[in-house]
């Protein structure tokens, strides 16, 4: 794996660690298994692999009340990803991320109003996916009497890597909703919908084909107007292409806490993407994860 | 003074404190399961005469924030009692409370700092912290020097009562009805008490971090 651009990102760590010795800093760490279904983003089912991946990530941040209401947080994340069976996949961020958030009231029940800015150095096996991720969010968070929790989030997020094929850009809508039937417990359910450009994939065979018309001409104009970059991730030959469309999301989360410090995570999720050219694309991801807050 | 005029002193002074010799009330405190319950407030409101006059404790009453949580959970104080809160914590706290006997807000509370708030109305007071909603804690505030709030154990013990009859109330965060009885106390004498507290369930607000969605 190529990590020597890290390097850039230690003054921003040195300079964190220099400003946390001063500021309450506090940190939550962070290990997932998960296993996904058509990992490659491929819409012609011969082309589907399925792989199990870990996921781990570290985040030191420190929070301080500006105002009666008004909170900001600056923290400093770092995540990595490693896929054993397509080691192409793997992949690393770093970065610093700032939250404003503003509750209207007092007490658990009141709104919050949050915004968020990240800058995202990621670093990656296909040379040409590296470069910066720009996220922004808001969420609006009101929890609806003692069990209940309801989140609306808007996000806008573009990546602006080395290569073509990686730069993608997206905006997105979700709502979610959490019940804590028990303090130890947390069940939650969401749906949203992405709309920008992704990257998908295929296998030299069928994105060759789908380029001769295979597919109909809309779709062979189509790919043969997009970048693409033959990466071999998930078998020789294999092309990654960026393309344009909606992706719907939902998932299910089941949570239980050991503690005030420790909980786990069991999450489902689908995605079903559509491309404009009308190709659709689905993945399913089961994820088990543990987090802990120091 | 003559030896024998204090000798008379000494045994007028004693007779007079067997007179109003107090009573104890000892309290068993279980839910309906019959497990222990701790942080239930006892009190006793004198019913045949006015309760004494409020005297400052000796000892300053505090509720602590430490580790991110109130400390003690629930505090029974007299009404007219100055509580102290110190902020033991490296991060910033935002006490609050919107019960009506004290409605009270102290934001932007620095690590470090200690302001105390007068509770002067009886009732109860729920505390909370804007900035970490799983903060929670309670200051029962009585008109009564007698309370007393149960440990671990579910005991609690009320002591120095005079003679009479009083109204006893148990009182817990998480009562479903509320428990209130007439006792009458002998002089000299110690009562036992036992309760069975039907509790709700506890509905805290998550503290456990929770996952982030991964995007796509």
């Amino acid at each position: 794996m190529k990590y020597p651009c890290f390097a850039a990102a230690l003054p921003a760590l040195c300079l964190f660690s220099i400003a946390s010795a001063a500021l309450p800093v506090d940190y939550q760490a962070r290990a997932e298994y998960s296993w996904t279904e058509n990992i490659g983003r491929a819409s012609g089912k011969a082309d589907f692999r399925d792989a199990a991946a870990y996921e781990t990530g570290f985040t030191a941040g420190t929070s301080r009340q500006l105002a009666p209401g008004l909170s900001g947080r600056l923290q400093l994340e770092t995540a990595g990803y490693v896929c054993p069976d397509f080691e192409e996949l793997n992949r690393a961020t770093l970065g610093p991320r700032a939250v404003v958030s503003k509750k209207f009231g007092l007490g658990p029940e009141a709104p919050v109003l949050s915004a968020e800015t990240a800058a995202l150095a990621r670093f990656a096996d296909i040379d040409d996916s590296e470069g910066v991720t720009l996220h922004g969010a808001a969420t609006l968070s009101k929890r609806i009497g003692p069990i209940l929790t309801a989140q609306l989030r808007g996000e806008w997020q573009e990546h602006v890597a080395d290569g073509a094929t990686y730069s993608v850009h997206h905006r997105a809508v979700f709502a979610q909703l959490f019940a804590d039937p028990f303090d130890w417990l947390r069940v939650g359910a969401g749906a949203g919908r992405y709309d920008g450009t992704f990257v998908a994939g295929a296998s030299a065979a069928r994105f060759g084909g789908a380029l001769a018309g295979a597919l109909g001409p809309k779709i062979a104009n189509y790919y043969a107007s997009i970048p693409t970059n033959v990466s071999g991730a998930l078998q020789p030959g294999w092309t990654d292409y960026r393309v344009e469309g909606d992706v719907d999301q939902w998932w299910l989360e089941l949570s239980p806490a050991v503690g005030d410090n420790l909980s786990f995570t069991l999450r489902y999720e689908r995605a079903h993407a559509t491309n404009i050219a009308g190709v659709e694309y689905r993945q399913d991801t089961f994820r088990l994860g543990v987090i802990y807050a120091f | 003074m003559p030896s024998a005029a204090r000798s008379s002193a000494l045994l007028a002074v004693a007779l007079l404190a067997a007179a109003v010799r107090a009573g104890d009330l000892s309290a068993l405190v279980r839910d309906a399961a019959g497990q222990p319950v701790a942080d239930a407030v006892v009190s006793l409101a004198p019913l045949d005469a006015p309760a004494p006059p409020y005297a400052p404790d000796k000892h300053p009453v505090e509720i602590v924030q430490s580790g991110k949580q109130y400390r003690p959970y629930v505090t029974p104080v007299r009404a007219g009692t100055r509580v102290d809160f110190p902020n033991e914590d490296s991060v910033q706290h935002h006490i609050y409370s919107v019960s009506k006997p004290k409605p009270f807000e102290k934001p932007l509370y620095e690590s470090g700092a200690s302001e105390s708030v007068l509770f002067d109305q009886p009732g109860v007071v729920t505390l909370g912290c804007n900035i970490h909603d799983w903060m929670v804690a309670y200051v029962v505030v009585l008109e009564t020097p007698w309370f007393a709030k149960s440990d671990e154990a579910g005991r609690a013990a009320v002591t120095g009562l005079p003679a009479g009859r009083y109204a006893l109330e148990v009182w817990h965060p998480r009562l479903a009805a509320p428990v209130r009885q007439e006792v009458r106390l002998a002089e000299s004498g110690a009562l036992e008490q036992a309760f069975e507290l039907r509790l709700k369930p506890d509905r805290r607000v998550r503290r456990a971090p929770s996952g982030e969605s991964k995007g796509y």
